[in-house]
């Protein structure tokens, strides 16, 4: 069973008030956060992922009905986020290669082509990040997200830069990490966000 | 785990450099070209061992602030700095990033101290001490300045301040070395040498004990 | 925002006993205590009753900045980071004063103003931690992060600090004096002026803690 959990989560950013004693619970495999721009959905995931150390109270994401520690994040949790960039000066599979090798995971090159392959980038694959357009460098984002498997998948706004195709993957994508664990999906669009059991809505809070 | 994050930072690091050349062709003109001006302008000075070892490292001290400062604030410029937080423990980070910038400057130093030795008629005495206090002076460098860096990588103006943090970091370091080379320099026995090398090494795992420590306050967001 | 009260940092009796403590420091300095014989200038010599506490305030300050420094990161305690700011800004300000009076001091008495001797350099050195450190948290606009960056520095600049004793000592063989050829008065005078300038020291921290906390909080 998975679920996120966030208890009294405060926190400010450059003097504005961003959560204010945000309490929330779920359970489920699908969460779509949503709010205009500015509401926090990007800094909440920061915090679920162990990336931003909140200044007051948590947000844990739950496995098997216990919070996930910090140590564990690394190899449970996977996430795309625009401020989360590949390395331009190496191609999408020694992209993928860096991130499984850095987790300690084995049979690096098989998980690298199996990425490659569910993103749909493998005739771009050992292109250079840098020369990608922005919807295949979205593409690769993801397939760096999803490489190891994570029972939790944490994803902002990741269907911006993709064409239609684009879409139709990242929502197989979705789907089958709805049964492998859990997806939280940071997003405005409604059509997104219709895919998740539960809705956190940031923008309702005063 | 740390050791196969920073293995993984290294490589991927190394890769990316290979490619863009951004580091390593900037300190390594700035390295050649102050040895030869060095050398330009004093002329053989084979014999004297203390302005030798001075100007030596004072080229290796610049080398390194020239080329070594960037390490981070490119990561965080170019929003690669996430992923590595995502994947890599904080001081798997260090320790790659340690490793490569004492690859880098290890391969400034295989260029020039030859040169150097070369232009002005260097006589070494003792050859084992002196790479050895090259060896861990170079690696005393790196320590400091890899922590440094990644204290000035959000600032604006990182030159100056990475330069200016970095000093107090590693003056000592630099003093040991200095006199360690002129040590080395002279001929056998010279009883300080063998100090200076166990001094360097003392500093070293000072440095980077303590900055395994403090890195995980330093790095996260 | 809240001013600042500046009688409860200290109160008022004690603001005033340490003005005049250190008036009479000053006045005892020049009119009561002997010149130094073995001194080349002996007038001069008067000069270390500022020097010598000026020196041990700074070092202090430094000590005291470190310690809440761990405090700050072991606690993750932010009021530790302004206390560690501000022990460092007043340490700055006792490290220019005694580098200050020691340079003139060392012009009158070995004829140069520098000389790379032990204590000189170290003092430098400090100097240059303390403006190191102060530009690294003027670097660094948010609040946790230059708590915790310029809190690391400050420790590792700590225990990089003690490898200068085997650096210095080959630089110059040493100037300062031994200070038991002084006579007694000297002692009383040091002793008295040290205390006048832990005092302000103390003050004057307490003063910009509670100010920046004031701020802080508004």
């Amino acid at each position: 069973m998975t679920g996120v959990r966030i208890s009294n989560l405060t926190h400010h950013f450059d003097g504005r008030v961003v959560f204010r004693a945000l309490d929330f619970a779920y359970e489920g495999a699908s969460l779509a956060i949503t709010g205009p721009n500015g509401s926090g959905k990007s800094t909440l995931l920061r915090v679920l992922s162990g990336l931003l150390t909140p200044e007051q109270g948590e947000a844990a994401l739950l496995v098997d009905a216990r919070p996930v520690r910090p140590e564990e994040v690394r190899c449970a949790v996977g996430m795309a986020a625009p401020d989360i960039r590949l390395y331009s000066d190496l191609t999408a599979r020694e992209n993928l290669r860096f991130v499984l090798r850095a987790r300690g995971l084995a049979d690096v090159e098989r998980l690298a082509t199996e990425a490659i392959e569910r993103v749909d980038l493998t005739e771009r694959g050992d292109d250079m990040v840098g020369e990608l357009s922005s919807g295949l460098r979205q593409r690769a984002a993801l397939a760096a997200a999803i490489a190891h498997n994570p029972r939790i998948l944490l994803l902002d706004e990741p269907s911006s830069n993709l064409d239609e195709p684009g879409i139709r993957m990242l929502y197989g994508i979705i789907e089958s990490q709805r049964e492998r664990g859990l997806v939280v999906i940071a997003t405005n669009e409604s059509k997104e966000a219709a895919l998740a059991s539960e809705r956190l809505d940031l923008g309702a809070r005063p | 785990m740390i050791l196969r994050g920073a293995m993984a930072v290294l490589g991927k690091d190394a890769r990316c450099e290979l490619r863009s050349k951004q580091a390593i062709s900037a300190v390594l003109l700035f390295a050649v070209t102050s040895t030869i001006a060095v050398s330009f302008t004093l002329g053989s000075i084979g014999s004297e061992r203390a302005i030798a070892s001075v100007l030596l490292w004072v080229v290796l001290y610049f080398s390194a602030m020239a080329g070594l400062g960037r390490s981070f604030a490119h990561e965080e410029e170019t929003y690669t700095a996430g992923l590595l937080r995502l994947t890599v423990p904080a001081e798997g980070v260090y320790v790659g990033k340690l490793a490569f910038n004492f690859l880098t400057l290890v391969a400034v130093e295989v260029v020039t101290v030859p040169l150097f030795v070369l232009l002005t008629d260097l006589r070494i005495g003792r050859v084992g001490v002196f790479v050895a206090v090259l060896l861990l002076g170079s690696l005393a460098l790196s320590a400091g300045a890899t922590t440094a860096a990644a204290m000035v990588s959000r600032a604006a103006s990182k030159g100056a301040l990475f330069a200016g943090v970095s000093f107090p970091l590693l003056a000592p370091a630099l003093g040991i070395a200095i006199a360690g080379t002129s040590a080395a320099l002279g001929p056998p026995p010279h009883a300080s040498a063998g100090t200076d090398v166990r001094l360097l090494a003392y500093y070293c795992g000072v440095v980077i004990t303590a900055s395994l420590l403090l890195f995980r306050y330093i790095w996260e967001e | 925002m809240g001013r600042v009260d500046k009688g409860s940092v200290f109160p008022i009796w004690l603001q005033a006993l340490v003005v005049l403590e250190l008036a009479a420091v000053a006045v005892a300095t020049f009119l009561w205590v002997p010149p130094a014989p073995g001194f080349a200038s002996p007038v001069w010599a008067r000069l270390i009753v500022f020097h010598v506490p000026c020196a041990m305030i700074a070092v202090t300050a430094y000590i005291v900045s470190t310690v809440y420094a761990v405090l700050c990161l072991t606690r993750r305690d932010m009021d530790a980071d302004v206390k560690s700011a501000a022990s460092a800004s007043l340490g700055l300000l006792f490290t220019v004063l005694a580098t200050a009076t020691g340079m003139v001091f060392a012009k009158m008495e070995w004829g140069t103003a520098w000389n790379w001797d032990p204590r000189e350099t170290s003092i430098l050195m400090l100097l240059i931690v303390y403006v190191a450190y102060l530009a690294l948290r003027a670097s660094i606009p948010n609040a946790a992060k230059r708590a915790r960056i310029s809190a690391a520095y400050n420790i590792l600049a700590c225990l990089v600090m003690p490898f200068f004793v085997f650096v210095l000592p080959r630089l110059s063989p040493g100037l300062h004096p031994n200070k038991a050829s002084l006579s007694p008065e000297y002692g009383m005078a040091l002793g008295a002026a040290m205390l006048g300038y832990l005092a302000i020291y103390v003050w004057i921290f307490r003063f910009v803690v509670r100010a920046r906390e004031a701020s802080r909080s508004s």
